[in-house]
């Protein structure tokens, strides 16, 4: 009778994996794919001309009325059906049954869909993958938000920091531009006192003594105003460099007679020729060397001081070499900072920023200072220029 | 501002001690201005060199912050010899006052200082 149906049904399911079975409308259990004898833990042969309602859990009735609406039914009829197999576990599938063969009184296929564990973990996969994402989100956005934090916190210690060194400065300034100025008062003061009370002792060489030192002052109070307002300009970005063709030589020349007249009895040797030219701010230029140089007259300990400016490819290069109490290691990368000096001794006057500045000019100028020092030995500071302007324009 | 007339003769020595050249010069120009001797010390250590070798001057004008030893140690130095701690010293300072406080001297300029102030302090004591 069915025989053939059934050929045909295990020909079919030869190639194709599904779970199938073919069942009688009765519930008879004609045939059935591998696969769907494997949700049954059993083989096709021992399943066959068995009956469903041994083979399934749950009511005879539902299971035959749900196999005879399939017999009724123009189209797939999905179901649940509760296996068991020998392990006498209970495996939910979902079924798909429908009418095979109108000829047959009642030929069914039942198409079978287990309700995996395999779906179960993968919702349960999805699921966890969802959480893991909001995890990993929340985890983000904490980090991020500690990175703003942090960013914060940075910026407030550096604004902190900038404001307490400008206040050091204002403190430094004023302390430092006290001297001079009570100095300055105290021989205007006499002038005057001596005018009014002593009329006949001003005598021209009395008087222009007393000037001559007022001027001391005078001149004192010029270069601490001057490095407050470079250091202010320096530090909003405003240090302008305005180059013209200048002989490096000469200029150092001029700077070394006039460091010699501050400082009778310090010897400077200077080394080079004329010519060595290039596009510099030569007032700017003029600062650095004098800094250098009147660092050198002070700490040299008296002994000779060289100077030498050269030509070396592109660049101008000027080198002051003392022989004086020298630098600590430690001490040589602090001392282009701002306010810091190697040697604490504040009659040498100054803010501390000499160096600090002649870095910035230089820097403008697209080259570099460096120092090599030995203390007890001398230090040899170098700067490198180069003879102009490369490409763009210089901030 | 008004001042007194007549010029001074004065014996002993003014030691004016200071770190700062202009200031220390424009100190000693306005004393011997006014015909007292003075004598003049760069720091501590200098000072105290010239206190322990001669006479006592009659009057030590003190600067408190200087490099190498400072004000407040030198006078730490004189309180501990008698012949030393009866000099008389005013202290010259623009330190603040916490820090002047930390000091027993006869008496404190604050820098800047006044002219008639300094004579009027010397004369006291020269």
């Amino acid at each position: 009778m069915t025989t053939i149906a059934v050929q045909q049904f295990e020909l079919f399911c030869r190639h194709v994996s599904e779970p199938l079975l073919l069942a009688a409308a009765d519930g008879r259990l004609l045939a059935a794919s591998r696969s769907a004898a494997r949700l049954f833990g059993r083989s096709c042969e021992t399943l066959k001309d068995s009956s469903l309602h041994d083979l399934l859990d749950g009511s005879s009735q539902a299971l035959a009325d749900y196999l005879s609406s399939c017999a009724r039914s123009t189209g797939a009829i999905p179901g649940r059906l509760c296996l068991k197999n020998g392990a006498e576990e209970r495996r939910l599938v979902h079924c798909q049954g429908s009418l095979l063969s109108a000829d047959e009184r009642g030929l069914l296929l039942l198409r079978l869909r287990s309700v995996d564990e395999a779906n179960r973990f993968v919702i349960l996969g999805q699921k966890i993958q969802e959480l893991a994402n909001e995890v990993l989100l929340r985890r983000e956005a904490e980090a991020a938000q500690r990175a703003l934090y942090e960013e914060a916190e940075r910026a407030r210690a550096a604004a902190e920091l900038a404001v307490r060194a400008r206040e050091e400065f204002l403190s430094i300034a004023s302390h430092e531009l006290r001297n001079p100025l009570n100095a300055l008062k105290l021989v205007a003061s006499t002038l005057h006192r001596t005018a009014v009370t002593r009329p006949e002792r001003l005598s021209p060489a009395w008087t222009g003594a007393k000037a001559e030192r007022a001027l001391e002052q005078i001149v004192r109070i010029e270069r601490l105003v001057s490095e407050l307002l470079d250091v202010s300009r320096l530090t909003a970005g405003r240090l302008t460099v305005e180059r013209e063709p200048v002989d490096l030589f000469e200029v150092t020349r001029a700077v070394v007679e006039h460091v010699r007249q501050q400082h009778p009895g310090q010897d400077f040797v200077l080394v080079g020729e004329a010519g060595v030219v290039g596009e510099w701010d030569a007032m700017r230029m003029e600062q650095v060397l004098l800094n250098l140089l009147t660092n050198a007259a002070k700490y040299g300990d008296g002994k000779s001081v060289t100077v030498a400016v050269a030509r070396v490819g592109d660049e101008a290069t000027v080198e002051v070499r003392d022989h004086g109490i020298g630098i600590a290691a430690d001490d040589l990368g602090r001392i282009f900072e701002r306010f810091e000096r190697a040697v604490s001794a504040r009659n040498h006057g100054g803010f501390g920023l000499g160096l600090w500045i002649a870095r910035q000019i230089v820097a403008a100028h697209g080259g570099e200072i460096t120092v090599e020092s030995r203390p007890g030995r001398g230090s040899t500071f170098r700067v490198a220029v180069p003879l102009r302007e490369s490409g763009g324009a210089a901030t | 501002m008004t001042y007194d007339k007549a010029p001074h003769r004065h014996d002993g020595v003014v030691l004016i001690v200071d770190d700062d050249d202009g200031v220390r010069e424009a100190m000693r120009d306005a004393l011997t201005d006014e015909s007292y001797q003075v004598a003049c010390a760069a720091d501590g250590r200098e000072a105290l060199a010239y206190l322990e070798s001669g006479p006592p001057p009659c009057l030590v004008l003190l600067d408190l912050t200087m490099p190498g030893m400072n004000g407040w140690e030198l006078l730490d130095h004189l309180a501990q010899k008698p012949a030393l701690a009866a000099i008389p010293v005013i202290v010259v300072t623009g330190a603040s006052p916490a820090q002047r406080a930390l000091v027993s001297a006869t008496r404190v300029m604050s820098k800047p200082i006044e002219l008639d102030v300094l004579l009027a302090n010397v004369e006291a004591h020269c």
